[in-house]
């Protein structure tokens, strides 16, 4: 039994949904009540009325076919929403804007007996499932996009890298047209924000972009930012998030918006204590920015203010740190340079003196008769003269570090053979680790050979049980972006030694006077306890324009590390002195100048005794004058021995000048008590054939002598 | 040699047309290509159906049910698991929506794609048995428990046979497995079989 037409009637207008029924000739037959609310059409008015021509956006986009096809062989359709998006094309308004219904539609064939009715269009409003649909989708891919800026932000050491890695996730995660993030500078500049000020420039520091736009043509500047007039200036003036539809504004042309590729977007002002910093702004392509999504935005705009806030505190922090700590190493310099010139110039005092008590004393020794008891004395005394030449010598090389002769060779090579010696006959063990590409370094040896002693001594100490000492090379670069080492050093490449003991460490509050003349932290005497191993180690490695640093922590062993600068060219040659061994007469005759009488006359002693013929003059002048006198006569001098510096006049490199000057042959030793001059390291540039520190004894004497070719067989008294 | 022995290399070849329609159709609908591939097809008793469908499949489903009635009756039943149905509506519809779970709208999706297979292929039958078909709009139900789809099989209890077809297509690169049963009793079963017989001879 057929429904009655009533109750049809009554469930169709009742209905939540669309309700057509059409003819085979697609005309309309029924149009319910929704169909009249939503269309605003009247069922009277289109009743009899074609729907294809009534409507013939339907026959446009190819929907017609459906309604045909299920008319003619009978066979229901489905249009879904997310397919088809609409058949009927109705607006409805949603969220203050008109946007096209989306809408389910099921067309089914009605019984050809059923009156003219031949199909049955049923429609379902899914607009507010599918808006709601894509805004959680929006929102959720938003969530991701901000927990990956979370991230980025805990991980962010640079803040140009973080504000473009941001602005890539907001564009490649989360799905945005485009966006930039524009920085005021540095510090922000609070003075220019106030309404009508001075336009103050957003440099582009970062940005994304989906579409290929570039942003530089958006000129984004205050009363000048993209889309309408001062979007971007009333952000930052009014410091709120500034959100732009072009839809609502008429002012703004399809073409324009077009171009720029986008239908929303919003400008986030960047500020940290109320003090702008600069402003993101998002482009979002097709879509609009819901009120949630803006609340998001301006949160991780927020997240961004502070995160760039504390990237600059780091920044600053870190400045800080490192101008401390050159403002220490410029003390510590300052303080070492002091302790030199007093220890120098005791230690060339002290020097005369020595040399004066030393020649004496072996002058003493061939004056007095063969087993005579004195002659024990005498030797003690020579001795404890030896140990103080020593002393001495440390002061010297704390002075200027003993100017270095440098010579371009292998590190590693140099640890190898040095510093498995230093450990014989001791229960430390020692572990090197030496790359064979290590680069070559320009050091002088023998200080290099000073600074692995007392560094390797000081860790012997610290383990008086026996231990490890691990020793590592490597090659390092310090460069504008490497983390720079607790020390100060030009950029550039390096060799890096590590020192790495087992011992007792030292205390936090020592670490800071390791390097002090005399401090120590064990016993002394003994030869423990100097305090002189590390002063002069940071001396010789600040002369190789190299830096030290130790760290050390109590029961956590101590780790000395040196950065010497790697040669940039090869290796090359030490120089090696050649000298001619000249045949000389019997009885050379020496010329010798020093300001000290005592000095002049136990040389002119030490000579005699080892058979020279001996000449004395105390000043610069005088030398000229007999040496070009004797060069002139059929008895010129073999050889000058000039002291180097002389209080008052002429010292001994400028004699030296002069004597090339009248005889282009001489042969000159230089002596003085600051064997750290650079005279005395690098003699041979200046044209001396030798060099003779004081304080020298007769053997040395004899041997400079015979190292420039003069050789004379030691005549005794 | 009687009808049984032939019977499901006959089916599988209306149903291979059926599902080459399906593709075509959905192929424009989406203005993209499909390729599908050979279906396994199988005939089987319905009571059967669910432990086959549980033994291949662990996890829960989405079934799209259409009936027809005329010339033969009986259902048929598009199943997909979630995760591919998913992948379905993703390939389908992804450009406008992502979908990373099943709404109300991707269910209306799934509702027309079933539409579009099922008809093919009950339109497949129903050309070459040369009778006439009707068919109701498609129903998709979403499981949230295993006794859903057994319910559903054991409210079928004249429709005896199941026809079980796998089928495999892929849609922009992503790779859709799943399962159409075509459901009649048993007297239909063999009117269809009958039918195809007698096509194939010429009669």
């Amino acid at each position: 039994m057929q429904p009655p037409r009533m109750f049809n009637k009554i469930l169709t207008q009742g209905l939540s949904r669309g309700v057509i029924v059409l003819d085979r000739a697609c005309r309309v037959l029924d149009w319910n009540y929704w169909m009249e609310k939503h269309s605003g059409i009247r069922t009277d008015k289109i009743i009899e009325q074609n729907l294809l021509e009534q409507y013939p956006d339907i026959q446009k986009r190819g929907k017609a076919s459906y309604i045909r096809k299920c008319i003619e062989k009978k066979i229901p359709y489905l249009l879904s929403p997310l397919i088809h998006h609409y058949l009927i094309p109705i607006d409805v308004v949603r969220q203050d804007r008109h946007v096209r219904m989306f809408q389910n539609v099921k067309i089914y064939p009605l019984p050809e007996e059923e009156d003219d009715a031949a199909a049955m269009i049923l429609i379902r409003d899914m607009t507010d499932a599918i808006l709601h649909e894509k805004e959680i989708r929006r929102l959720s891919l938003l969530l991701e996009g901000i927990r990956d800026i979370n991230k980025l932000m805990v991980r962010a050491e640079s803040e140009a890298e973080l504000i473009q890695s941001i602005c890539e996730v907001l564009v490649e995660k989360i799905g945005y047209g485009f966006s930039w993030i524009g920085l005021t500078g540095d510090e922000g500049d609070s003075e220019n924000h106030g309404r009508g000020a001075v336009p103050l420039p957003l440099t582009l520091r970062a940005s994304a972009t989906k579409t290929g736009h570039d942003p530089a043509k958006l000129k984004a500047r205050w009363g000048d930012a993209e889309f309408r007039q001062g979007m971007l200036g009333r952000a930052i003036r009014t410091g709120n998030a500034e959100i732009f539809d072009w839809c609502e504004d008429v002012s703004v042309s399809e073409t324009r918006w077009q171009r720029v590729c986008c239908r929303c977007a919003c400008s986030l002002p960047l500020k940290t204590d109320e003090h702008l910093i600069g402003a993101l702004d998002i482009h979002c392509g097709q879509d609009i920015l819901s009120s949630e999504e803006i609340k998001l935005l301006r949160e991780v705009a927020d997240d961004i203010s502070f995160t760039i806030d504390a990237l600059r505190d780091k920044a600053r922090h870190r400045q800080a740190r490192k101008e401390m700590r050159r403002i220490r190493q410029q003390h510590q310099a300052r303080k070492m340079e002091a302790i030199g010139i007093l220890a120098g110039g005791i230690a060339h005092d002290f020097n005369n003196l020595l040399t004066i008590i030393m020649g004496n004393i072996e002058l003493a020794q061939y004056i007095i008769p063969p087993g005579d008891e004195a002659d024990e004395t005498l030797s003690a005394a020579l001795s404890a003269c030896g140990r103080a030449s020593e002393l001495t010598q440390k002061f010297l090389t704390l002075s200027k570090g003993g100017a270095p002769i440098m010579t371009k060779g292998s590190l590693g090579e140099l640890i190898r053979e040095m510093i498995p010696g230093r450990f014989t006959g001791t229960d430390i063990r020692c572990e090197l680790s030496v790359p064979d590409d290590l680069w070559n370094a320009e050091f002088d040896t023998a200080q290099m050979g000073q600074v692995f002693d007392h560094i390797i001594a000081n860790a012997c100490e610290a383990m008086p049980r026996g231990g490890d000492i691990r020793i590592l090379a490597e090659n390092t670069v310090i460069g504008p972006t490497s983390e720079a080492p607790e020390v100060l050093l030009q950029e550039g490449r390096y060799v890096r030694l590590r020192f790495q003991d087992q011992g007792t460490g030292i205390a936090k509050e020592h670490l800071h006077s390791i390097f002090d003349p005399y401090f120590s932290t064990k016993e002394w005497g003994n030869q423990k306890g100097m305090g002189l191993g590390l002063t002069i180690v940071y001396s010789i490695i600040r002369n190789h324009d190299g830096g030290v640093r130790v760290k050390s922590a109590p029961s956590k062993g101590t780790c000395v590390h040196v950065w010497l600068p790697a040669s940039e060219t090869d290796m090359e040659e030490r120089p090696h002195k050649h000298k001619e061994n000249i045949p000389r007469a019997t009885r050379p005759r020496i010329l010798v100048m020093d300001d000290e009488d005592m000095i002049l006359k136990l040389i002119r002693h030490m000579l005699k005794s080892l058979g020279y013929e001996v000449e004395s003059v105390r000043n610069g002048p005088e030398v000229l004058a007999r040496y070009e006198e004797a060069l002139n006569s059929d008895r010129p001098f073999d050889a000058v021995i000039l002291d180097l510096i002389f209080r008052g006049g002429m010292g001994g490199l400028e004699i030296m000048t002069q004597l090339k000057a009248i005889d282009p042959e001489v042969r000159a030793i230089v002596s003085s008590g600051y064997s750290d001059d650079p005279v005395m390291s690098n003699y041979e540039q200046y044209g001396f054939c030798d060099v003779l520190p004081k304080p020298y004894q007769k053997a040395e004497l004899n041997e400079a002598l015979k190292g420039i070719g003069l050789k004379m067989s030691d005549v005794k008294h | 040699m009687d009808n049984e022995d032939y019977s499901p290399d006959i089916i599988r070849e209306i149903i291979n047309v059926g599902i080459g329609e399906a593709a075509d159709a959905l192929s424009k609908l989406i203005n993209a290509r499909v390729f599908i591939k050979v279906p396994d097809v199988r005939i089987m008793p319905t009571k059967d159906v669910h432990a086959y469908i549980r033994d291949m499949l662990e996890s829960l489903g989405v079934y799209t049910a259409q009936d027809f009635t005329g010339s033969i009756q009986g259902k048929t039943i598009l199943f997909y698991t979630k995760a591919c149905s998913i992948s379905l509506l993703n390939a389908v519809a992804g450009q406008s929506l992502k979908f990373s779970s099943l709404s109300e709208s991707g269910i209306a999706t799934l509702n027309e794609i079933g539409n579009i297979i099922m008809g093919s292929c009950i339109s497949e039958i129903s050309n070459m048995i040369g009778g006439s078909i009707s068919f109701d709009i498609p129903e998709a139900t979403v499981e949230i428990s295993d006794t859903y789809f057994q319910n559903l099989l054991m409210e079928l209890g004249r429709l005896d046979k199941a026809i079980v077809v796998r089928n495999e297509m892929q849609i922009k690169e992503k790779d859709v497995h799943g399962y159409l049963f075509v459901l009649l009793s048993f007297e239909d079963f063999n009117q269809v079989i009958d039918r195809l017989l007698e096509k194939m001879k010429g009669v």
